[in-house]
């Protein structure tokens, strides 16, 4: 094409292209901005992401009084400062006490910072080594400085060794409204109306919903007598539309 | 990891900082600069955009053609003493004048400009592409009448020098002229080589030391920070001490008791060395800013050098001085043209512009130009003050040459020493103007290196006058077809 | 499963919709200029690749579907700016994009897989130290900087494949707050790169290890102390290097010396003008004047092609690079991942950053490549790795969050014991 011609062309297309370019950052930037959106919902549905469990405060102090639960997440800093992920306002912990960390497969991994130490299962962890060899699982306790905490670890999610007693929960700080502690607690959707019956003969109901997975019937469970049914909660999480706060389990092994 | 998540987002908030300092920086540039940049005369778009395209003319403000094209060729004004007078404002073919039209404006008189229409309308007719013509404000027979007035002194036949003539309303260059010249016509090696540097524009590009004439500033500096010196007595002992050196006026005279006015009048070195003392550098160099002193010149049709008044700690000696316009201080004759023309519209100077329209080969006009406030240097009644000053010093100062019947001049003449190439010089200035409506100039002459004896007031002060002469023949005669000059 | 009848609104099938028209039309634009067939070829071939690049990848590989999009649109700039100067070097950058598709999957994958990273990080460190060091001994010099070396008849740059090293290690000892390891390796690195005079790469090396420490630190003092260290070596390095002192004085000002050494900047500038805000129309102007135009100017001659309007938006386009990078670091779970995706996108735009800053003269002019559109195999392929490391935590991210869900879900699915 002759050189006239196609500068001519270009001079035109300058128009074309800077639209273009132009439409081209704002898509980009709303597709940044809907997807981050959607990954907002999404996290709003999942109260509990990104934490492992929780640590209920056994012996705290008047800041973090008894029966406090601390979310624990997945790799965090543990301190007296607010910066911290797990915030201890407890006489005799640091500023930053220990960095916690989550393996799965192996438990919650507690790494002490320099000067501070810190007491797992009765276990002194004192640097990095001791932290591996000594993970925290489900119902261990924990002392830091004053406090005394005790982890509860989300179902689904491994440690090395099975959860040892029963009657971990026991010593559970009883709430205001809470229920004697041989209880799963577990959130029973609406449309499960009927009580427990407790008895050793246990059938399973009928199930408005169907479940796609097959749940194989458990063995019956001893219950004490004077159990409550349902929606007993210990967690101040709130509740999702569809699914529910996470769930805890005393034992791993459901095999009695 | 909460405050590492937290301080995540700070650094992302610093990099989009560094990124908008990015695009704020190059958008300021370009658009600041661009022009510049794209004139610059190593720029190769421009040559191959010379071969195809017939670039524009230059006129000036009266459409007397100043460059022109023919068959390939630039061809500058048919008379002589015009083109020579004017090839500092118009440029040269070969880049030779920095920042002449001809190199500053290639964006217009190239055609880079041109519509897209208008390229499809010039391509269907199967002509050649012409760039934009050029009006200028400039009146090139007054360069050349300023030229002749040069050459018709003794005292300044043959000097190098500088002359600028600006409307002090709107900012318009009516006159722009530097000695020496040469002919843009013939370029020769002699010319090349010439030790006298024909190519350079004294007026834009050349700094001297302002002498007297910063007395102006001076004077605005201790209207506003010396209480009361309107009431006040200076007491000139024709040879003030300060710090063992001894500060002397013209002729070694003593004048006693004077009044600012007076001081300003007869021009007294010791007077205003006085005040500079008295107000102190930081206060001489404020005002000296507010008048556009170690500002950054980024007008859009001219390429101004900066004037300079010094930032660092000076001795007394240096400071006293100051106040005579001596000791470090450099302006430009167009800043001074500047400063003149601030006192003449009531404080306000305008921003000196060059071009008066561009329009197309066909005639339709592309872009019209408007004025712009550079700053506002000084109150309006300052302003007048000075004014009233300033007219003295023509009545009955040092200014008298350029007087002219009929018209109500004022003035400021300045002899300032300096030193070129290792000798001790002396430079001659007149800056003034008319004050008056229809003939609202301001003009701004230096002569370079007067005979010994000599000051503003004998070598400047008269071609100032020839100026103010021919600017009244004009006005006379306009006003008898009633056409305004720019 | 998306919704099919929803496709359209689909932001990333929008996006890559324009993109799509935008290089199809512009190389059938520079098709037009001299009818070469290959021109014509690009036009379909490129947004084919486009399109594939992002849907097949995605679906293949466990990618970041945004990031990728962002990623195609500057490569494809890039062919499609060195097409118009000169098509060789476009046909080679195709090339080496392939090439960079390939190493980005397996960065995914490196990331994905490695679940204890000591045992690599312990090996890199000899290893990346004695690649940095090679070019010291059997490399070449060119434009006063020794990095380079040959294997054959390919030009390796190691400091661009250090520089993934690099993030990987300090990303590991910062996480687990051990100073003296990444501090040893970050400072040899430096040394090293001084010896080879390569001080670009090392000024990015040093601010994203800064910034980095910042972040896992959040030592004010120590960052502040580490800043004005930094500012003291770069005085120093002025006062001792000739070279530094020239460069200075260039990017003061380029006329002084026009000629010579600011002919670049000189070059640069007259192009960024002549450009203007909508440019001087593609295949025009004369791009090919300006030196390195195909390597570290090739922003120059993007903004005259097009113009300072478009040179503005693909500023953008790394902006929004860098708010994904930051957003996949903030969600990563281990804080070694969410310092080693702040490490990639603090690189990419730090970077960026110093090669545009002396194209338009706000700091003065050093040897670093534009990311993404830059002709040069191993700055092209380097940049794709660091995607690929980006990409691979948001695939971490991605899952994590699946888990999250599906843990959240499973009480439902839980019969009552």
């Amino acid at each position: 094409m002759p050189e006239a011609y196609y500068e001519i062309l270009a001079l035109g297309a300058r128009y074309w292209f800077v639209l273009l370019g132009v439409m081209i950052v704002l898509r980009a930037f709303l597709w940044l901005h809907k997807d981050r959106r959607e990954k907002h919902r999404r996290l709003r549905q999942l109260p509990d992401a990104g934490t492992i469990g929780e640590m209920v405060v056994l012996e705290g102090s008047e800041e973090l009084p008894e029966g406090e639960a601390i979310p624990v997440p997945w790799e965090g800093v543990m301190g007296f400062v607010r910066g911290c992920d797990l915030i201890v306002p407890v006489n005799g912990v640091a500023p930053k006490h220990c960095d916690v960390s989550f393996k799965n497969g192996v438990g919650l991994m507690i790494f002490p910072y320099r000067g501070c130490t810190a007491e797992v299962d009765g276990e002194l962890v004192t640097n990095r080594r001791s932290g591996t060899e000594h993970p925290m699982h489900h119902g261990s306790i924990l002392k830091i400085g004053e406090a005394t905490l005790r982890l509860r670890v989300f179902m689904g999610l491994e440690t090395d060794r099975p959860a040892t007693m029963q009657a971990d929960d026991d010593e559970l700080p009883q709430q205001a409204d809470a229920q004697p502690t041989n209880v799963i607690y577990h959130q029973v959707p609406a449309s499960w109306e009927q009580p427990y019956d407790g008895n050793a003969n246990w059938q399973p109901m009928q199930q408005p919903d169907p479940v796609e997975t097959q749940m194989p019937a458990y063995p019956p469970y001893p219950y004490s007598e004077n159990m409550q049914p349902q929606e007993q909660v210990i967690s101040s999480v709130p509740e999702g539309p569809e699914t529910g706060k996470r769930h805890w389990i005393r034992r791993r092994d459901r095999h009695a | 990891m909460k405050q590492q998540r937290h301080r995540f987002k700070i650094l992302a908030l610093i990099l989009f900082g560094m990124f908008f300092l990015l695009a704020a920086y190059g958008g300021y540039s370009v658009l600041t600069y661009g022009n510049r940049w794209f004139s610059s005369k190593w720029n190769p778009r421009v040559r191959s955009q010379k071969e195809t395209v017939i670039a524009g003319d230059i006129l000036d403000v009266n459409g007397v053609t100043l460059a022109t094209t023919v068959d390939g060729e630039r061809v500058y004004q048919e008379n002589e003493a015009i083109r020579r007078a004017v090839v500092h404002l118009v440029g040269d073919n070969q880049g030779q004048v920095s920042n002449g039209v001809e190199t500053f404006q290639t964006s217009y008189l190239y055609g880079f400009q041109t519509s897209l229409p208008e390229m499809i309308a010039s391509l269907f007719k199967g002509e050649t592409r012409r760039g934009d013509n050029v009006t200028l404000t400039v009146d090139s027979k007054l360069c050349a009448a300023i030229v002749d007035s040069f050459n018709s002194y003794e005292k300044t036949a043959g000097k190098n020098g500088a002359a600028v003539v600006m409307n002090y309303k709107s900012g318009a260059v009516l006159a722009l002229t530097s000695l020496p010249s040469f002919d843009p016509q013939n370029i020769t090696e002699d010319t090349l080589n010439d030790a006298g540097q024909p190519f350079w524009n004294r007026v834009t590009q050349s700094v001297y030391a302002p002498g007297s004439s910063f007395k102006v500033i001076t004077t605005e500096a201790a209207l506003t920070g010396i209480d009361d010196i309107l009431n006040l007595d200076i007491l000139c002992t024709g040879g003030l001490d300060v710090d063992g050196h001894a500060i002397r006026d013209w002729g070694n005279a003593i004048h006693g008791n004077l009044t600012l006015k007076q001081a300003f009048t007869k021009s007294c070195n010791n007077a205003f060395a006085l005040m500079a003392l008295d107000m102190g550098d930081e206060k001489l160099r404020q005002t000296a800013e507010s008048f556009g002193f170690n500002d950054n010149f980024l007008f859009r049709d001219l390429v101004v050098e900066n004037s300079v008044y010094p930032t660092t700690n000076r001795s007394n000696f240096e400071i006293a001085w100051s106040g005579a316009g001596q000791s470090a201080i450099v302006a430009s004759p167009m800043h001074m043209c500047m400063v003149a023309a601030s006192i003449a519209n009531g404080g306000v100077m305008m921003e000196p512009r060059l071009l008066q329209s561009v329009d197309s080969y066909g005639g339709i006009n592309r872009m019209k130009f408007s004025s712009k406030v550079y700053r506002n240097a000084l109150s309006s009644e300052d302003a007048d003050i000075i004014k009233g000053f300033m007219r003295a010093v023509v009545t009955s100062g040092t200014g008298s040459r350029a007087a002219v019947e009929g018209l109500t001049i004022c003035g400021k003449t300045g002899s300032a020493e300096s030193s070129m190439n290792g000798e001790s010089v002396t430079h001659g200035w007149f800056i003034g103007f008319i004050d008056s409506e229809d003939m609202p100039y301001a003009v701004a002459v230096l002569v370079e290196s007067v005979n010994d004896g000599d000051g503003g007031g004998s070598t400047a002060a008269p071609i100032a006058g020839d100026i103010f002469r021919y600017i009244k023949t004009m006005q006379t005669a306009n006003a008898a077809t009633s056409t305004d000059l720019p | 499963m998306r919704n099919r009848i929803s496709l359209h609104r689909d932001p990333g099938q929008r996006l890559a919709q324009v993109v799509m028209l935008f290089f199809f039309s512009a190389f059938i634009l520079l098709g037009l200029k001299d009818f070469a067939w290959q021109a014509f070829a690009l036009a379909l071939g490129v947004p084919a690749m486009i399109s594939v690049g992002t849907n097949l990848l995605s679906r293949l590989f466990p990618t970041d579907k945004l990031l990728l999009s962002l990623t195609n649109f500057l490569c494809a700039l890039g062919v499609l700016v060195l097409y118009a100067t000169n098509p060789n070097y476009a046909y080679q950058q195709t090339m080496y994009y392939g090439v960079g598709l390939g190493t980005m999957v397996v960065c995914i994958y490196l990331v994905r897989i490695i679940r204890n990273w000591h045992i690599p990080v312990l090996l890199m460190i000899p290893v990346s130290l004695a690649m940095l060091a090679l070019p010291l001994v059997i490399g070449k010099e060119t434009n006063g900087a020794k990095n380079w070396f040959y294997i054959g008849s390919l030009s390796v740059q190691p400091s661009e494949i250090v520089k993934l090293s690099l993030l990987v290690i300090i990303s590991f000892y910062m996480s687990r707050h051990k100073m003296i390891p990444w501090l040893f390796f970050a400072v040899c690195c430096l040394g090293l790169l001084m010896l080879q005079k390569d001080l670009g790469t090392a000024l990015m090396y040093y601010g994203t290890t800064l910034m980095l420490f910042y972040a896992s630190s959040g030592n004010l003092a120590l960052t502040g102390l580490g800043l004005a260290g930094g500012g003291g070596a770069a005085v120093m390095g002025y006062k001792m290097f000739a070279h530094v002192k020239k460069r200075v004085a260039i990017w003061l000002n380029p006329w002084s010396d026009y000629e010579n050494a600011g002919y670049q900047i000189v070059q640069g500038l007259m192009a960024l003008a002549s450009g203007g805000m909508l440019g001087c129309g593609l295949g025009l102007g004369t791009p090919t004047t300006i030196p390195v135009y195909h390597t570290d100017f090739i922003f120059a001659v993007i903004c005259e092609q097009f113009g300072l309007i478009f040179g503005l938006c693909v500023l953008a386009m790394y902006v929004a690079l860098i708010w994904r990078g930051a957003t996949i670091a903030m969600a990563a779970r281990r804080s070694f991942h969410g310092l080693l995706a702040m490490g990639c996108t603090v690189l990419i735009a730090l970077q960026t950053f110093t090669i545009i800053g002396g194209v338009i003269k706000l700091i003065p002019l050093t040897g670093v490549t534009m990311p993404f559109v830059s002709y040069g195999g191993t700055s092209l392929v380097s940049s794709m790795c660091l995607i690929g490391l980006l990409q691979g935590v948001a695939s971490l991210n991605d899952d994590d969050l699946d888990e999250d869900t599906e843990l959240a879900m499973m009480g439902d699915t839980e019969d009552m014991p």
